[in-house]
């Protein structure tokens, strides 16, 4: 059984941030986007990211684009500090998936859908909150969270997926009392996120059907990303038990935004 | 995405988004294949967690499901939507509607599938607006053993619904002539048959599930024919097959509700001659004493001559670890082996014991039995029970659990290269019923330590 002091050990096992990285952060904090890029060059690792997210499909770039500075250039600050907080959450990302038919790349793909849709939302929206954008990039950690605490206990979780309709979050509540958000929570304190996100990220989690319209957005863009074909595929589709807004209005809205560029 | 299945329906629970991108990988090709080899009785979509959905979500999905029906006649349709989404399926589907809608997964259950006793004493409150279908519903029910009560207009509605246990509201029979469809009353398995019984009932009867069933002891099989217009030869000689095949049990069969319209003399004999017995009526059958003493009192695991073998006593660390694991996984207990003994069940007897049993068949047949104090049963049990459980509720769950650690054992078998299946869990009301079952069975008694309280694992065949 799944216990307080084993989801405890697992986020004393996460890594702090390497150094180049919150260097990098720092600048982009700062809004220098030119020192930001030649930071983030002295990390091989960091680059191979950047050029891999920014040459996923959804970004839609005709050619490929490979200089960090051209990179940042192109993404703007908003997206820029979203791509790089994403990086974070390779240090925690399984070399091996066991429970769920996932991978890097795939998760890559995921963090860039993201990333792409949220955007069309701010615009939408015509405001954009920095907190919101720093939660979206910490919420593909409980994808990671679910594979590293169930897999050991994989052959029984899924005979009990067999029997009973029930999601990955609401086992693991049944286990704990704790969400996936929560441990994305306390992923983001260790990295030292701003406490304002931090309590967004709970928020997200609230089951309160009565939300602003962001908040709603955002967990209906969760809600419909799980949804998609490779999500269904890999098994995570069922990861999350979120609270919807009950304003059907909101849900046909949010639907035609992202239509409407597809 | 593998459906969940209960009670011979499979139940498909897609979240979030419903559309053409992602509605040909909820049912994909592979779990067409697996529905039509499962032979559900029913193949359902739930819609509980389904956000948003639009025609050509649900029109990929329904199609891939009447794929399955056409092969073998599964009931299919749609299920756990409110009232605006059951609105919009209208809509979508006026005048074409060829699947079945049901408000909930146990509303559907209360039409298909193999239980029937768990909703036996529930008040079934039944009002649609469309008078044809209300009365449809009910029949449907009647049939099934329930007896449900018709409200007459929306104000006898209103009145009676604070009182019932299941209220249909948004259903709609679709095509439900699924042949033969099973449950179970009284111990008995019945099968009902439906319009032409020929060479077709070979291909769709579930033979996996019949034999299942003998081998977790069932002795009486029904079927019912009362809506049948007419038996030939084939159909007749599949029955007298079975009538064969399951003397090897003690198995009986029998046929109700023909008449000399239906079938000839002749196949009325060679049934006769197979061992058929032949009833009027369902009540007929149901108020023969001796036959139904029959019935309850054998319908425990068949039991086979011979104690335990070498093979059980060589997969016994597997079972114990499945089960420690399981145990432990979903109650958080630490379970600690005491002892392990060759002799018939020795338990010291009390009343806060429960018990749960299933067979297994295949590389090696047996039965295991798991035997718990009722606080650890519900520690256990937690995950698989909703917050207000009831007692049944609890022997339910350990049903359930059971099968959970039987499957389990089967897994862990299978990496070996022993092939095994496993039945139905069978759950014990007290532990006499346990014992009369077992009487004279020696087998592997696994005694554990799980919070101080004894957890008793046997092993036998």
């Amino acid at each position: 059984m799944l216990t307080d002091s084993a989801i405890e050990s697992y986020v004393n096992s996460i890594p702090p941030l390497p150094k180049i990285v919150r260097e990098c952060s720092e600048l982009l904090g700062k809004g220098d986007l030119v020192a930001a890029a030649n930071k983030a060059s002295e990390d091989r690792a960091l680059i191979q990211y950047l050029q891999n997210i920014v040459n996923k499909p959804i970004f839609g770039f005709r050619s490929n684009v490979k200089d960090p500075n051209q990179i940042f250039g192109i993404l703007g600050l908003s997206k820029a500090k979203q791509i790089l907080h994403g990086y974070y959450l390779l240090l925690i990302l399984p070399k091996q998936w066991k429970v769920f038919d996932f991978n890097s790349s795939l998760f890559q793909e995921f963090q860039a859908r993201l990333i792409h849709y949220w955007g069309k939302i701010i615009d939408n929206l015509e405001k954009e909150s920095e907190e919101l954008n720093q939660a979206i990039s910490i919420i593909p950690a409980s994808l990671i969270v679910c594979e590293m605490l169930f897999r050991d206990i994989k052959d029984t979780i899924m005979l009990l997926k067999e029997k009973k309709d029930l999601s990955y979050e609401e086992i693991l509540y049944k286990m704990t009392g704790k969400r996936f958000l929560d441990i994305a929570s306390f992923i983001a304190q260790k990295w030292d996120f701003s406490q304002n996100t931090i309590n967004l990220i709970k928020e997200i989690d609230k089951k309160d059907e009565d939300c602003s319209l962001d908040i709603c957005f955002l967990k209906l863009l969760l809600v419909y990303e799980m949804s998609r074909p490779m999500m269904i595929k890999s098994g995570l589709s069922d990861l999350f038990d979120i609270t919807l807004p009950k304003d059907e209005y909101v849900v046909e809205k949010f639907y035609k935004i992202i239509q409407s560029e597809e | 995405m593998k459906p969940i299945s209960k009670q011979k329906v499979a139940f498909f629970t897609p979240s979030g988004f419903l559309d053409g991108e992602n509605a040909a990988d909820i049912i994909s090709p592979s779990d067409i294949e697996y529905l039509i080899q499962s032979k559900f009785e029913g193949a359902f979509i739930s819609l509980k967690r389904v956000v948003f959905f639009n025609k050509r979500g649900i029109t990929i999905l329904i199609e891939s499901l009447l794929k399955v029906r056409e092969r073998c006649g599964t009931v299919v349709g749609l299920c756990d939507y409110n009232e605006k989404k059951y609105k919009m399926i209208l809509d979508m589907f006026v005048g074409n509607l060829n699947f079945s809608l049901f408000d909930t997964m146990d509303i559907a259950l209360l039409f298909i599938g193999d239980d029937v006793n768990s909703a036996k004493d529930k008040n079934i409150l039944v009002y649609v607006e469309k008078h044809e279908q209300k009365n449809q519903l009910a029949m449907e029910l009647y049939e099934r053993g329930f007896s449900p009560i018709v409200a007459k207009d929306e104000n006898d509605f209103l009145e009676k619904r604070s009182e019932a246990d299941y209220i249909i509201e948004r259903a709609y029979l679709g095509k439900l002539d699924k042949t033969p469809m099973v449950y179970i009353k009284n111990n008995v398995i019945v099968y009902t048959l439906k319009g032409f019984v020929d060479s077709d009932i070979a291909k769709k009867f579930d033979m996996i599930y019949h034999e299942n069933s003998l081998k977790v002891g069932f002795k009486l099989f029904l079927f019912d024919s009362t809506d049948v217009s007419s038996i030939n030869v084939h159909g007749a000689n599949f029955i007298a097959k079975l009538s064969t095949a399951g003397a090897e049990y003690g198995a009986t069969i029998v046929i109700c509700g023909l008449d000399s319209r239906k079938i000839t003399e002749k196949l009325t004999n060679d049934l006769e001659d197979a061992g058929v017995l032949i009833y009027p009526s369902m009540k007929a059958l149901f108020e023969d004493e001796e036959l139904m003493q029959e019935a309850h009192e054998t319908s425990s695991v068949a039991k086979q001559k011979g104690g335990i073998t070498k093979k059980h006593i060589s997969i016994l660390p597997v079972v114990t670890e499945a089960s420690v694991k399981t145990i432990e996984v979903l109650s958080g207990y630490k379970a600690d082996k005491k002892s392990i003994k060759v002799q018939e069940l020795n338990i010291e007897k009390k009343d806060d014991l429960l018990c749960a049993s299933i067979g297994f068949y295949g590389d090696i047949e047996g039965v295991f039995v798991l035997i718990l104090n009722r606080e650890i049963a519900k520690k256990s049990c937690d995950i698989l029970m909703e917050e207000d459980s009831s007692e049944h509720d609890l022997i339910e769950a350990l049903g359930e659990f059971i099968h959970i650690v039987g499957g389990k054992i089967a897994g862990l078998l299978h990496r070996r290269s022993i092939k095994i299946d496993i039945t139905m869990p069978r759950t014990f009301n007290s532990l006499d019923e346990l014992f009369d079952l077992l009487k004279n069975s020696r087998g592997a008694q696994v005694d554990l330590a799980v919070e101080d309280e004894n957890l008793i694992l046997f092993l036998t065949r």
